[in-house]
């Protein structure tokens, strides 16, 4: 019914894509620049190389190894650095992977709706039931350990949830009037899901696919963690795992790691906040 | 300052009825994260008396909402508000009461009706409870006010929750939850602008006969200059932040003596007389960091002359009348 | 824009040249298991446009009008009956290119992703314009709807226009499409009064100059009294009264066309003089029995009301009323107009 919709003019107020909490959203973003630096950089970054076994076992942080070493005398600070590379792929690869899924069974679910949807929910609920853990044993089990293998357990993990969001959205935008608009003008179906609907849909699914790169993350952690993860890696988790029979007596072996995943973690999910409140936020001007 | 007073004093038989609601010089500033400060509402004076139904007009963004919060202390504290001039309700000065002071003022006072009922109402309660816990304090019955607002008064009805009602019906509760600690003031901002026509004129009929049955003063705050002119008794015209004309209704909507008030009259259908040719008003309502020089009304007005690069004021322009316009006696 | 000849209201065209709603039925389930319920949105409705015509729909928020109005345009498959073009049944969005629509919020059909021109560009194509054409076809759609200078819009995006440009922009997508229909699903309640004439303005200019017939869609019966040539009041799903605007308006014979006028708020007009109706607006999911309209009805007798529903009895002339006491003998209240406040 009559409702005023209409915002003139006078509301006009520009929004940059940076939100409210700005300060802690560059924060965030700096965390995440400096540790993709640093991965990429890892050998000029890395004081010593990480494989390399020496005498000085569990030293505490000094001068010649910044964070002190391990239990076969390895530079923890260069294990770090080189892990940052390893975390960061599988995160970025569980964000991407899942994002990708989520667009493409989602999109199709959503749009779709009725029994196609049913049974595409039904599938993606399955695969949110099962732990992580245990579909990344199977994987394990089956395949065997590797990082591309661990980035798959994470992927098959996460992207029921990014699938979810995307139906929703395009649940919703379905029955939008431009789309109705779009159905007037006799648009193929294929176009109205990915050059109508898409653009629209996109932004919330991107600020879950940052927050996925976080999960994914940890994920790859805990995995590592429990050996399930690739025995080659220098990921953090793999640091962790070793960390652990050390706990009481080399702090610098497992505080750092844990933390490097917290912060790194706790980073995305800012990101993924920003982007979303940015998104949503209504833009006018004139 | 402006003729306040010599304009209230023409104002023919209503002087003696005390106001319920004085606001002089009111300006709000608000300051949103991001942008730069502004004044949607600025220089204003409003008068309601008790029993009697003010209308407050206006485009879009021309401020009644914030208007109408700012009286009842309802500003949004993210836009970061100030308020400066006088506003009294029922004899309390409000502007200089300390805050704990102007909230029980307003708590016991002043009733606000939002446009959407759903914002007042609770989903989870019982509307006959949400009526009661006011009312009961206040020593009223939920029946009479059911009554009183044409709502059903069996305990069947009582005991349902708001989804269960229509919007017409809601609103009305809304209502009933507003007279429920017999209120001086009603502010109601927009109550019918999500309702069906034929309900959207109970509703109002609803107002105008509880504020003489009960002798509030009501703002009814609306975009629906013929709603308004039906059921005021005075009327507020406001545009871009200022009340550009103000007076009763019946003289204002015969004879309108700002520019504004007619071009809104001039843009309306009238069921009765379809021959009439309304006429759209030209350009939109000035941005509020960005207001053109002199008249605000100048840059869309038909009546501009040279004197309107000046800003004019509030002047009085017949009984009880007045207008924001340098040009009124050539309407 | 390039337009063909079209029959103008002056030549009235062969009565053949219709879009016709013939018995169309919709029914929507909603909910699941014990909770699903069956909502009538529209009950065996005829309803028939014209070229060069404006037809007006109105009634109450549910009552049925945008179903309606999406079965019209194609959006809206009919659970029963048809809808024919020219006599012939036709289905689909758009009706074969046929019927465009005009929504209600302009800032939600347009694109909030694309630009102006894009999405003007898009419909442009998809009307069969030639590449190397788009750009000046969508220059002079926008033109022609009231958007000067073209090239300053092209590239906004909706939410840096206005709420009156958006819809004028709305407009010109739909006439990209060269529709014989249009149906417009309340375009004006939105936008502010100052801006709704000039909308209503360039629809009846498109109605004129294209012989467009036009389904327009509202609750506002003093916009459907200067502009519409014939009226279809809706009241639960059903037409209830129907006619030339002067048929209805000159003599309303079902009780809630008399509600409605009689609850239009006018500037000419004190509101004490209307009769107000009782009791809510009833849901499409529990019609009433007999006269959905019986338990607000000011006139109703029982138990025929309650009881029997009524059949459309035809007044006079194409002036039709679904009342049991619409007739002659239904006196026609006048709205007084009290004393003209108008001031010209
Ligand atoms: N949250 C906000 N942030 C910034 N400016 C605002 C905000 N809310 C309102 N304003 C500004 O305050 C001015 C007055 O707005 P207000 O809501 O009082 O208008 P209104 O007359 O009630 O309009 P409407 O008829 O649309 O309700 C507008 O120009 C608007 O730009
Ligand atoms: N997709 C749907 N699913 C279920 N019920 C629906 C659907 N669309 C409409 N309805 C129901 O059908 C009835 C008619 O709705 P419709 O939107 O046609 O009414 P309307 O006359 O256009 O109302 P308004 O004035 O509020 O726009 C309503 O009861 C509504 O709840
Ligand atoms: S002061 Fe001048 S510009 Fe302003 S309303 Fe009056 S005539 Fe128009
Ligand atoms: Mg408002
Ligand atoms: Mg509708």
């Amino acid at each position: 019914m009559t409702v005023l919709q209409e915002r003139p003019a006078v509301l006009a107020r520009r929004r940059s894509w940076l939100p409210r909490s700005a300060p802690l959203t560059v924060v965030a973003v700096g965390c995440v620049v400096l540790f993709a630096l640093a991965g990429l950089l890892a050998p000029i970054v890395a004081t010593h190389n990480p494989f390399a076994v020496s005498p000085q076992i569990l030293q505490s942080p000094s001068g010649a190894h910044l964070l002190g070493t391990d239990e076969l005398g390895k530079d923890i600070f260069s294990q770090l650095v080189h892990g940052a590379r390893a975390s960061l792929t599988i995160g970025l690869a569980a964000g991407l992977g899942s994002l990708l899924i989520g667009l493409v069974v989602g999109g199709i679910a959503g749009y779709a709706g009725g029994a196609v949807d049913s049974a595409l929910m039904r599938v993606a609920e399955v695969f949110q039931i099962l732990p992580a853990m245990i579909v990344a044993l199977v994987i394990v089990a089956v395949i065997g350990r590797g990082t591309g293998l661990t980035a798959l357990a994470v992927i098959v993990a996460l992207w029921p949830q990014a699938a979810r969001i995307v139906r929703g959205q395009y649940l919703q935008l379905r029955g939008a009037e431009f789309v109705d608009a779009a159905r007037l003008a006799r648009t193929p179906a294929w176009r109205i899901i990915a050059v109508e609907i898409f653009p629209v849909a996109f932004p919330p699914a991107g600020v879950q696919a940052a927050l996925d790169v976080g999960r994914g993350m940890l994920l790859e952690s805990s995995l590592s963690f429990l050996g399930l993860g690739d025995p080659n890696s220098a990921s953090w988790g793999a640091v962790l795992r070793r960390a652990q029979p050390y706990l009481s007596e080399a702090w610098w072996f497992s505080v750092p790691a844990g933390l490097c995943v917290v912060l790194m973690v706790l980073s995305f999910n800012i990101i993924g906040d920003a982007l979303g409140s940015s998104g949503t936020a209504g833009r006018r001007s004139l | 300052m402006n003729a306040v007073d010599g304009g209230a004093v023409t104002a023919s038989a209503s002087v003696s009825v005390p106001a319920v609601v004085e606001v002089e010089g009111l300006r709000v500033t608000i300051s949103p994260r991001g942008g730069r400060p502004v004044a949607p509402v600025q220089d204003v004076d409003l008068r309601i008396r008790r029993g009697e139904v003010v209308g407050l007009v206006g485009e879009s963004g021309s401020g009644k909402t914030m208007l109408a919060r700012a009286v009842a202390g309802l500003l949004a504290p993210g836009l970061r508000p100030r308020v400066e001039g006088r506003i009294h309700v029922l004899d309390r000065e409000l502007g200089s009461a300390s805050a704990a002071e102007r909230r029980a003022t307003l708590r016991t006072d002043l009733s606000y009706v939002f446009q959407d009922p759903n914002a007042h109402l609770n989903p989870t309660t019982r509307i006959g409870d949400q009526v009661a816990e006011v009312a009961v304090p206040n020593g009223n019955r939920v029946e009479d006010l059911f009554r009183s607002v044409g709502l059903p008064t069996t305990e069947e009805f009582a005991r349902r929750y708001p989804h269960q009602l229509s919007g017409g019906m809601k609103q009305r509760v809304v209502i009933a939850c507003a007279l429920a600690k017999d209120p001086g003031v009603i502010i109601a901002d927009e109550p019918t602008t999500a309702l069906d026509v034929t309900i959207q004129a109970q509703v109002l009929r609803l107002l105008r006969d509880l504020a003489t049955t009960r002798e509030v003063g009501i703002l009814l705050v609306s975009h629906d200059l013929a709603a308004i002119g039906q059921f005021c008794d005075s009327v507020a015209v406001m545009y871009a932040g200022r009340i550009v004309e103000e007076g009763p209704t019946s003289a204002i909507l015969r004879t309108p003596r700002h520019p504004y008030t007619k071009a809104l009259m001039g843009a309306l259908f009238d069921i009765h007389t379809p021959e009439h040719r309304p006429v759209a008003i030209p350009g939109s309502v000035p941005a509020l960091d960005d207001p053109p020089d002199g008249c605000r009304f100048g840059p869309r007005c038909g009546y501009r002359t040279e004197h309107c690069d000046d800003e004019p004021e509030l002047i009085d322009v017949g009984p009880g009348r007045r207008s924001r316009c340098w040009n009124w006696e050539r309407l | 824009m390039t337009t063909t000849p079209r029959p103008t209201p002056q030549d009235p065209p062969p009565a053949r040249e219709t879009l016709a709603l013939d018995g169309v039925s919709v029914l929507f389930r909603t909910g699941s298991g014990r909770r699903r319920q069956q909502v009538t949105a529209a009950d065996e409705v005829d309803l028939t446009l014209r070229p060069g015509t404006i037809t007006a729909l109105v009634g109450e928020s549910g009552s049925g009008k945008s179903t309606l109005g999406r079965v019209a345009c194609g959006l809206q498959p009919p659970s029963a009956g048809t809808v024919r073009l020219d006599g012939a049944p036709v289905s689909g969005p758009g009706l074969g290119g046929a019927v465009q629509m005009i929504f209600q919020n302009p800032a939600a059909s347009l694109n909030p992703k694309m630009t102006v021109g894009r999405i003007l560009g898009h419909a442009a194509r998809q009307a069969g314009t030639g590449r190397a054409l788009v750009r000046d076809v969508v220059s002079a759609a926008l033109t022609e709807v009231g958007i000067d200078p073209p090239d300053r819009y092209l590239d906004r995006h909706p939410h840096e226009l206005s709420g009156g440009q958006q819809q004028r922009v709305a407009i010109a997508r739909a006439l990209l499409h060269r529709p014989r229909f249009l149906v417009a699903d309340e375009p004006t309640s939105a936008l502010d009064v100052s801006v709704r004439v000039q909308i209503i303005d360039l629809l009846r200019d498109v109605q004129a100059r294209h012989g467009t017939g036009i389904l327009f869609i509202t609750h506002d019966l003093s916009v459907v009294r200067a502009i519409a040539d014939r009226v279809a009041v809706v009241y639960l799903g059903r037409i209830v009264e129907s006619g030339t605007a002067g048929e209805v308006f000159g003599s309303p014979s079902h009780p809630y066309t008399k509600a409605l006028l009689g609850s239009t708020p006018s500037l000419t007009a004190a509101a004490e003089d209307a009769e107000l109706l009782r009791g809510e607006p009833a849901n499409a999911v529990e019609r009433p029995t007999g006269c959905h309209f019986h338990p607000r009805c000011p006139i109703a007798e029982q138990p025929r009301c309650a009881d029997h529903d009524p059949a459309p009895i035809v007044l006079d002339g194409t002036h039709t009323a679904r009342c049991h006491l619409a007739g002659p003998s239904l006196a026609v209240a006048d709205s007084n107009p009290v004393e003209a406040r108008r001031t010209s």
